[in-house]
């Protein structure tokens, strides 16, 4: 275990500069905030359809194998 | 490219479900030719795909496997004659693979490159699909899904490709990338509702694909499928192969995307130079062999807690998040070895694209020790990991829907199926994933601006500027097209007869039945590279028909 945290800490020690380069960081702050409470504003407009059509979907979807 | 690089000759295939809602029995593959042929136009509808390049049966280990053999599924370069291609604006392909409308991206030399086309192939089918409806069936529209199993046992490919260098040992690849197939999961799984390939077990798990591997390696796709994939089918040239994965999910995440062919890329380039710079790779390679990689698929993906070990073939057991750290060090080792370090120790990576990806991956792998360490309470609220982790994303969306319903719901309620099928949907208006999206919910790589310039245009730096350039300015000259031969009819005079045999194209390498009418010109353009814009645009532009255009570039080739 020890091993891993240390590992752990590197790859977060490697980030601040990495993270310019990106914006990976900052980015996902700034939209995760507004963007969270999007998952139950999403449950609550799908939440008839789903009551209504979810079984009739699941089971009607069916494929045919691939590739 | 020798520089240590993300950077090489990449690309996506995707097979998209099809389906038909409110109609019972309706017939996958006529909707895959309905919607592939609505992705043709009137001026390109005739230009037939090349199949003489394709050899479905050469295995990268060396040995060729008898066509009497094969099961008719793996002979795809016999294909039926009335198959239906069509060469993409942006130099990709569509066409009807199995029961399934397919995409190939056009060739691309980066990852952020390669997410961009992949994705652009959504809206291309996007816009097919609701062509075809409009046709065929206004008011019971065609659907597409971009995922990889339907539950009740099917299950169908998203493939990476990557160009190599042929002198590596293939047993060395496949240790490589047998370890790093199992563990990336982590990070790279689109999420599935329903364990086993029928979703016999209620629950919830890492990647839609994981279920259906059941081999360590193999050539074949549709059957008993393998974690190595040992098509060798280079459609280069002698000195390189083509590393064909078939072990990853659909996802609809740009970070997981970009993560999966950055990482493998470089991987690939650390491999490609491990050797020369001393590098100790039968110790990283021994220390990374499983007990049992294809249990190990399965265990990795069924680990919501991602703490499960794997045990090792040569004793104790290891983690896939461990696994993952390993192999990003091996990178950073063989990196230092080769560019020298900075002073902060980071490797002095030759360019923008080889950064990003290695902070990715460390990100990655941050957010993952993160969601390890949470219960699923803390798990509901990890905001930006969920942006950037596409099967917790989904999860949450899944477990709040399920706490809603009732806690006891189990997980094979119908309604949170629905939401994993719903989050695979291409249309916007039918996709959880993409209501999820506009709200800003997902980190994003690239915006809606660069996906519709790469649906309607080629990437500029391989031979893909070409296919669609020909295509373009002269549709009507051309006949044939593949991944690597372009092939035009000579013009000719008013009134003169088509000599074209309908068969043309559709002879196979393999059975080397070829024909070519003495008024046809093919290139040969192997190097996907040496017919980027830059070294052919002036030809071009100053071409009067594709046959002369042909043929003036298959001289400067020569000389």
């Amino acid at each position: 275990m020890p091993q891993e945290f240390q590992q752990t800490n590197r790859t977060q020690q490697e980030q601040p500069q990495d993270a310019q380069e990106t914006g990976v960081s900052a980015q996902a702050a700034a939209q995760s905030q507004e963007g969270f409470d999007a998952l139950d504003a999403v449950l609550d407009d799908i939440e008839s359809t789903l009551e209504t059509n979810a079984e009739e979907y699941v089971n009607s979807f069916v494929q045919k194998g691939g590739e | 490219m020798v520089r240590m690089s993300v950077k090489r000759v990449m690309g996506t295939e995707t097979e998209y479900a099809v389906s038909q809602p409110g109609v019972a029995y309706y017939q996958p593959v006529q909707l895959s030719f309905d919607v592939v042929g609505a992705a043709a136009t009137p001026a390109t509808r005739h230009i037939r795909w090349d199949y003489r390049q394709e050899d479905p049966v050469n295995d990268a280990r060396g040995t060729r496997l008898d066509r009497a053999a094969a099961r008719p599924d793996m002979l795809t370069d016999a294909p039926q004659l009335n198959i239906t291609n069509v060469i993409a604006p942006n130099g990709g392909r569509i066409y009807v693979d199995h029961a399934h409308p397919e995409y190939s991206a056009p060739e691309t030399t980066d990852p952020f490159q390669a997410l961009a086309y992949d994705h652009a192939g959504d809206r291309l089918m996007l816009a097919a699909a609701r062509a075809a409806s409009a046709v065929a069936a206004p008011a019971r529209p065609i659907v597409l899904h971009r995922n990889n199993v339907d539950g009740k046992g099917a299950s169908w490919g998203t493939h990476e490709n990557y160009m190599m260098r042929r002198d590596v040992p293939f047993a060395d690849v496949a240790a490589l990338m047998t370890a790093h197939f199992v563990s990336r999961q982590i990070w790279a799984g689109s999420g599935r509702v329903g364990i086993g390939e029928k979703s016999e077990t209620p629950g919830y798990q890492l990647s839609q694909r994981a279920d259906t591997i059941h081999a360590k390696i193999g050539l074949q796709t549709t059957f008993d499928r393998p974690i190595i994939n040992t098509r060798d089918e280079s459609h280069s040239t002698g000195e390189y192969r083509r590393l064909h994965v078939i072990v990853g999910d659909a996802n609809r995440m740009d970070v997981p995307q970009v993560l999966k062919l950055g990482v493998t890329s470089i991987l690939l380039w650390a491999l490609e130079h491990a050797r020369e710079t001393g590098y100790d790779l039968d110790a990283l390679l021994g220390s990374l062999q499983l007990a049992d990689p294809v249990e190990a698929m399965h265990t990795v993906s069924h680990d919501l807690t991602l703490a499960a070990t794997l045990p090792r073939e040569t004793g104790g057991e290891i983690t896939a998040w461990l696994m993952q750290v390993t192999l990003r060090r091996f990178v950073y080792e063989v990196a230092a070895a080769t560019l020298g370090t900075d002073t902060a120790g980071e490797p002095a990576w030759e360019d923008r694209e080889t950064r990003n990806v290695m902070a990715m991956w460390g990100q990655a792998l941050a957010d993952t020790a993160a969601i390890r360490h949470a219960g699923d309470d803390a798990r509901l609220t990890m905001r930006a990991e969920a942006g950037r982790v596409e099967w917790l994303l989904k999860w949450q969306l899944l477990e709040k829907l399920r706490r809603k319903i009732g806690p006891d719901t189990s997980w094979d309620d119908p309604r949170l199926a629905a939401v994993d099928l719903s989050w695979a949907a291409l249309d916007p208006g039918r996709s959880v994933f993409a209501k999820l999206e506009k709200a800003g919910s997902v980190e994003r790589l690239v915006d809606d601006a660069a996906l519709a310039t790469a649906a309607a245009n080629p990437p500029e730096t391989t031979r893909a500027w070409l296919r669609a350039a020909v295509v373009r300015a002269f549709p009507a000259d051309v006949v044939a097209a593949s991944w690597s031969h372009l092939t035009a009819r000579m013009p000719r005079a008013d009134g003169a007869g088509d000599a074209l045999p309908d068969t043309y194209g559709n002879a196979s390498a393999a059975e080397a039945t070829s024909v070519r009418p003495g008024d046809l010109v093919s290139l040969d353009m192997s190097d996907p590279l040496a017919f980027r814009k830059e070294n052919v645009e002036t030809a071009v532009a100053e071409a009067a028909d594709a046959a002369g255009l042909l043929a003036r570039l298959a001289t400067e080739q020569r000389r």
